[in-house]
C-alpha cells in the first residue's frame, strides 16, 4: 500500500476516534473527563460519605475528613482508587502507629504495654499455679503446654487489640483496639462510630465478668451455680448470658447510692497504662479509696490534662479552683472538684450529677493502732464470689476454638462448678502486706483424658483483691470469731477454758479429693499455708496472726459494737484491763 | 511502511512533548504528589491530558523499539555516521526521560525510584562527583523536574534533529489517535500513597531488570555498565560492518538475559 | 504516448472527478487541524481550574487602635463603633494603596491614583471607587472575607 493511502486511512481513523473519544459519552470505557466534580474538602472522601458524622468533638470530620485517619487515597473520586490502601478500623493498635501517634503518641504506647492488652498477669498466674506448684502433673513440659492450651481457649478472647469480626454476636464483640473502650455507636459498618471518653460500665463489663467477678460483683449480681431458676413462663431468668445465671445480692454502695460508673473512680492513667509493662492487675490500678475519701487537693492549672478532660466531658464545672489527684500515680481526678468556696462536690462524669462525699472516718476505732495492717476493703467487703471446687476437664482429642490462632484447634476445656459461696469472705495478708479478702485464685481441680489415659491434677490458690461490693463494715464478731473469715475454712469454733479448737465441716478425702485439707481452708488453725498464692507477699494467717485475732473474743463477747466506749483509747483499756481495774472478770 | 514507523514514533514523541507542555500548566514540583493526584480527579480533563503524556510516552518506547529492530535487520545503514551516534544518544536520553517522568509522580513507587537512582549515582566512582545536579535537600523532585522538562528534551530534540531528515508533523493526529486508542484499552498503573506499607515497591518496567540486579546485590558500578551495553553495541553496530550479525545476536541475548531479570 | 493514462490516475480507481478529488484531498488535510481543534475546549478547561484559598481575615477589635489600618488586602477604617472596610486594591490596575494620615486620603504608589477616606475616587487615573468588603464582628473580633 502507498504511503500516502496509508497515511489518509490512518489520519481518517484517529480523527474520528478523537472526537468520537472526547464528545461521546460511551459507557465502555471509564472516560478521564471529570467536568463538574464538586471538589469537597477536607478531602474528596466526603463526596460520596457525605452522611458520615465526626468521631466525636475533638475529631471533627470537617477539619479531619476520611483519609487522615483511615488512609486511601484522598483525592480519588472513584471508589476503586480511593480505597487503595484504606484501613477500615485505625484504631487497632498495628494502625495506632500510623494514624493517631502524631497527636496521641504517649497513650498509643501505653496501651500496648497495658496488661489488658498484653495479659501478663493471666499468663504469669497460669505458668505459676499449674507448671511450678501443683501436684499431679510431673511432667513439666505437658503441663507447660497444658497451660498454654488454657489460655488459647479459655481466656485469649479478652485483649484490647481482639479481632471484633470474629464474633459471631456484634454486641458482645470484644477487641478493636483503641475501640474496644470508646466506642459507643456503629460496630461494624451500620454508621461511622462514635467515641466518648464517657465510658459506659457495660463496656467494660464485656470482659470483666469473669475471673474474680469484679464488674458483676459491683452491680450486685453473684455468679451462681447455673440452673436458671425460677423459670418463669417456662423460660430461664436472671441470666448473665447464654450459659450463666446469677443472684441478686447486694450491690456496691457506690452503685447502690450514687450510680457511679467504672470510669467515675478508675483513672486514665490506671486504666489506659502508665508506660511500664506492668504483670499484674494490681500494679496497674491507680485509684485508693482514700484519693476521693481523704482527697489531697491542688490548684486547677489551665492548658493541663485536667482541663482538656473536663473540656471533653462538657457535663460539670470547667473551671473549679481546685480538683483532688491520686496518691499513686498523681492523675487529675477532674469529677473530684473544690469550688472557689472551697466546697467540695463529687460529679458523676456520665451526666455531671453532683453528690456529696462522705469523707473518711475519723472516729478512735476507725484509727486504731490494732487496726493499722487492715486494708479498707478488709470490713467494708459485703461479699466476695468465692467459687471453691473449680473443675477443669481437657480433652485432647476434642476441638475447640483457639483464640490466639483463630481457629477450631485439637484440645478441648470444660469448666464444672461446685462449692460456690459469697459470705464471710475470708482474709488474708495481701500483694501489698495489708489485710485484705481472700477467695480462690484460681482453685482448679483438673481432669485429663490424653491417650486413652486420665490424669488428675490440682493447683490450690487464693488470691487477694478489693471485691467492688463496699458496704457498712463487717461486725466485730464476723471477722474475729467467724472461722471462714480467719481463713480456716467453714466449719466449727469452738473456745472452750480459753483453747481454741477448729473443726471443718468439708471432708475432702472422703469426698475424693486428693488433697487432705477442706477446700474452703486457706491456713489452719496453727497457721499452716494449705493453699497457694500468685503474690510474693500475699500469704494467709499465720500462727501468731491467728491466734492473736482469735484472742479478741474475750473483748467482743461482751463489747459488740465499734462506738463502744472501750475502743475510744484500746490501748488505755487493754492497759486498764491487765491492771485489773476494769469491771470484765467480776 | 517501515517509514510509516519512525515517522509514527516521531509524532508520538511530539504528542508527549506538547501534553507535558500543558500538564506543566498545573504541576507543582514543590508539592508534587498533591497536584499531581488534583490533576487526575478535580482538573476538567486533566486525566485526559495526563493520560495522553503516559500512554505517548509508553507507545513512543514501544514503536522506537520497533524501529530499532527493522532498522538492524536491513544490515544496510543509509544515514551518515553522525546521524546515527546521534540517534544512538536519543534513545540512552530518551530513557532516562522516562525515568525522570516516573520520579516525577512523586507516590510512592515515583519517590523510591527516584531515591535509588540518587543512590545509584552515589555510588558510582565517577559519577558520584554529578550528583549535586540530581540531588535536592528541599524540594526532593526539583532537579529531575528541570531535566525532565528542559535538558532532556532540549538535548533529546537537538538529537533527533540531528537524526531525521524532515519533520513529517503530519502525523501527529495518527499518533494522538493510537494514543487514544491505548487509553480505550489499557489501563494505568494506580498511585501509591507515600504511607502505605508494601512487601513490594517495583519502578518504572523498563528499570526492573535493573532493579532485580540490584536486589541479587550486584555492585552499582556494574549495574550502570550492564545498562550500558545495550548502547555500546548500537554505536559499534554502525563501524563493525562485518560483525553486524553478531551484534545483533549479542543484543538479542542482553535483551533476553534482561527480560529474564524483569520477570525473575 | 497520448493514450498513456497519467501515472497519479493509474492508482485512483474510484475517483475520476477532479472537483471531487480537490474537495476529499483539503477533506483529509484538514483532517489533523480538526482534530487538534477537538482539543481546545479540553485545554481551556483543564487551565482555567483554581484551587485558590478565599481571602480571609480575622483581627480583634482592640487592635485597631489607628482611625486607619492597613492589612495587606484590606482597608480598616473605624470611627467610634463604625467600621468600613475596602479592598485595598486601587480600581485603576490593582496596585495595594498607601494611607496618607496627613490629608486623609488613600494614595496609589503605581500611577498615583487618589481616593477620600469614604472610598471616593478623588483623581488619577482610576475611574471607579474603592470596593467595599463585607465584614462581620464576633466576640469582639473582625472577621473579613
Amino acid at each position: 500500500m502507498r504511503i500516502s493511502s496509508l497515511y489518509k486511512i490512518l489520519t481518517i481513523v484517529s480523527t474520528i476516534f478523537i472526537v468520537l473519544f472526547l464528545y461521546l459519552d460511551l459507557d465502555f470505557y471509564d472516560a478521564p473527563f471529570q467536568k463538574n466534580i464538586k471538589v469537597s474538602s477536607p478531602d474528596q472522601c466526603m463526596s460520596c460519605h457525605s452522611t458520615y458524622e465526626s468521631l466525636d468533638k475533638s475529631h471533627p470530620i470537617e477539619i479531619f475528613g476520611c483519609a487522615k485517619c483511615h488512609g486511601g487515597n484522598k483525592f480519588a473520586t472513584n471508589k476503586i482508587d480511593a480505597h487503595v490502601g484504606i484501613v477500615n478500623n485505625p484504631s487497632r493498635l498495628e494502625h495506632t502507629d500510623r494514624f493517631c501517634s502524631e497527636c496521641h503518641s504517649d497513650v498509643v504506647n501505653r496501651i500496648k504495654m497495658n496488661p489488658m492488652e498484653t495479659q501478663r498477669g493471666i499468663k504469669h498466674v497460669l505458668q505459676e499455679q499449674w507448671v511450678e506448684k501443683s501436684t499431679g502433673l510431673d511432667d513439666k513440659e505437658f503441663a507447660k503446654e497444658l497451660a498454654q492450651s488454657h489460655f488459647a481457649k479459655a481466656c485469649a478472647s479478652c485483649h484490647v487489640n481482639q479481632d471484633e469480626d470474629i464474633f459471631h454476636d456484634k454486641s458482645l464483640a470484644k477487641g478493636g483496639g483503641c475501640a474496644d473502650c470508646h466506642r459507643v455507636e456503629g460496630i461494624f459498618k451500620e454508621v461511622h462510630p462514635k467515641f466518648t471518653t464517657k465510658i459506659p460500665s457495660s463496656t467494660c463489663l464485656k470482659c470483666h465478668n469473669r475471673s474474680n467477678r469484679i464488674g458483676t460483683s459491683y452491680f450486685g449480681k453473684f455468679e451462681s451455680e447455673g440452673y436458671g431458676t425460677p423459670y418463669k413462663n417456662g423460660e430461664f431468668t436472671n441470666k448473665l448470658d447464654s450459659s450463666r445465671f446469677y443472684y441478686e445480692l447486694p450491690a456496691d454502695v457506690h452503685h447502690q447510692k450514687a450510680g457511679l460508673d467504672c470510669i467515675d473512680c478508675h483513672t486514665e492513667i490506671g486504666v489506659m497504662g502508665d508506660g511500664r509493662e506492668n504483670i499484674h492487675m494490681e500494679d496497674a490500678v491507680d485509684i485508693k479509696c482514700k484519693d476521693c475519701h481523704s482527697p489531697e487537693f491542688k490548684d486547677f492549672l489551665p492548658d493541663t490534662l485536667a482541663q482538656k478532660l473536663l473540656d471533653l466531658n462538657g457535663t460539670m464545672p470547667t473551671s473549679p479552683k481546685q480538683i483532688a489527684y491520686s496518691s499513686r500515680k498523681n492523675a487529675p481526678l477532674y469529677n473530684l472538684q473544690k469550688d472557689k468556696n472551697d466546697k467540695i462536690q463529687f460529679y458523676r462524669k456520665r451526666d455531671g450529677s453532683a453528690f456529696d462525699l462522705t469523707k473518711m472516718s475519723d472516729k478512735s476505732y476507725h484509727n486504731s493502732s490494732i487496726h493499722e495492717r487492715l486494708d479498707c476493703s478488709a470490713c467494708h467487703t459485703q461479699w466476695i464470689a468465692s467459687c471453691y471446687g473449680c473443675h477443669e476437664v481437657y480433652f485432647e482429642n476434642g476441638k475447640q476454638f483457639d483464640w490466639v490462632k483463630k481457629e477450631v484447634t485439637k484440645g478441648k476445656w470444660l469448666e464444672f462448678r461446685s462449692f460456690l459461696r459469697f459470705e464471710s469472705p475470708s482474709l488474708g495478708i495481701g500483694y501489698n502486706e495489708k489485710i485484705m479478702p481472700f477467695a480462690p485464685g484460681c482453685q482448679v481441680i483438673g481432669t485429663i483424658f490424653k491417650d486413652k489415659k486420665v490424669e488428675q491434677f490440682h493447683a490450690m490458690a487464693m488470691a487477694g483483691w478489693e471485691p467492688h461490693t463496699t458496704g457498712k463494715a463487717r461486725t466485730c464478731v464476723d471477722c474475729h470469731i467467724d472461722p471462714a473469715s480467719l481463713g480456716l475454712g467453714r466449719g466449727t469454733l469452738k473456745i472452750k477454758k480459753e483453747k481454741i479448737t477448729f473443726s471443718p465441716f468439708y471432708n475432702s478425702k472422703k469426698s475424693g479429693m486428693e488433697f487432705d485439707y477442706a477446700i474452703d481452708a486457706f491456713v489452719s488453725l496453727e497457721g499452716k499455708q494449705f493453699q497457694t498464692t500468685s503474690r510474693e507477699k500475699a500469704r494467709g494467717f499465720n500462727k501468731e496472726e491467728v491466734e492473736g485475732i482469735v484472742e479478741a473474743y474475750k473483748c467482743i463477747l461482751c463489747h459488740r459494737e465499734y462506738e463502744d466506749k472501750i475502743y475510744k483509747n484500746f490501748e488505755k483499756s487493754k492497759l486498764l484491763f491487765k491492771e485489773g481495774k476494769t469491771s470484765c472478770l467480776k | 511502511m517501515k517509514i510509516i514507523i519512525s515517522w509514527i514514533c516521531l509524532a508520538l514523541f511530539n504528542v508527549s512533548i506538547i501534553s507535558g507542555l500543558i500538564l506543566a500548566f498545573i504541576y507543582k514540583p514543590f508539592n508534587a504528589y498533591e497536584s499531581v493526584q488534583t490533576i487526575t480527579y478535580l482538573v476538567p480533563y486533566g486525566n485526559l491530558f495526563r493520560q495522553i503524556h503516559y500512554f505517548s510516552s509508553e507507545l513512543f518506547v514501544v514503536f522506537l523499539i520497533l524501529h530499532i529492530i527493522l532498522e538492524l535487520l536491513k544490515y544496510k545503514i543509509k544515514i551518515s555516521a553522525s546521524s546515527w551516534n546521534y540517534s544512538v544518544f536519543a534513545t540512552l536520553l530518551l530513557f532516562f526521560l522516562m525515568f525522570t517522568g516516573y520520579v516525577l509522580k512523586a507516590d510512592l513507587n515515583g519517590l523510591s525510584a527516584g531515591q535509588v537512582a540518587l543512590s545509584l549515582i552515589e555510588q558510582t566512582p565517577v559519577l558520584e562527583w554529578f550528583l549535586p545536579l540530581f540531588e535536592d535537600t528541599n524540594i526532593f523532585v526539583w532537579k529531575f523536574y528541570i531535566w525532565h522538562i528542559l535538558f532532556l528534551p532540549i538535548l533529546i530534540g537537538f538529537a533527533i534533529y540531528k537524526h531525521v531528515d524532515k519533520l513529517k508533523t503530519k502525523y501527529f493526529i495518527i499518533g494522538l489517535g493510537l494514543t487514544f486508542l491505548s487509553m480505550m484499552i489499557f489501563d494505568m498503573p494506580k498511585d501509591l500513597d507515600i504511607n502505605l506499607t508494601l512487601v513490594h515497591v517495583t519502578g518504572p518496567w523498563f528499570f526492573r531488570g535493573a532493579e532485580n540486579l540490584l536486589v541479587e546485590g550486584i555492585s552499582p558500578l556494574l549495574v550502570d555498565i550492564i545498562i550500558l551495553i545495550p548502547f555500546m553495541l548500537l554505536i559499534s553496530y554502525f563501524y563493525l560492518e562485518n560483525r553486524r550479525k553478531t551484534i545483533n545476536y549479542l543484543l538479542l541475548l542482553w535483551a533476553a538475559l534482561y527480560a529474564y531479570f524483569i520477570f525473575i | 504516448m497520448k493514450d498513456q493514462v497519467p501515472i497519479m490516475d493509474q492508482y485512483n480507481l474510484k475517483d475520476v472527478n477532479p472537483k471531487r478529488r480537490k474537495i476529499l484531498k483539503t477533506i483529509v488535510k484538514a483532517l489533523p487541524f480538526i482534530g487538534g481543534a477537538s482539543l481546545v475546549y479540553p485545554l481551556y478547561e483543564f487551565t482555567s481550574f483554581s484551587q485558590s484559598k478565599k481571602f480571609s481575615l480575622a483581627i480583634p477589635l482592640d487592635k485597631l487602635t489607628s482611625p486607619v489600618t492597613k492589612h495587606t488586602k484590606a482597608l480598616i477604617k473605624k470611627e467610634g463603633e463604625k467600621i468600613q472596610v475596602f479592598d485595598s486594591r486601587c480600581t485603576h490596575m490593582g496596585c495595594i494603596l498607601n494611607i496618607d494620615n496627613k490629608n486623609n486620603k488613600f494614595v496609589c504608589p503605581c500611577h498615583s491614583s487618589e481616593f477620600d477616606l469614604n472610598g471616593k475616587r478623588l483623581k488619577g487615573p482610576a475611574k471607579r471607587d474603592l470596593d467595599i468588603l463585607d465584614y462581620k464582628i464576633e466576640n469582639e473580633i473582625l472577621y473579613i472575607g
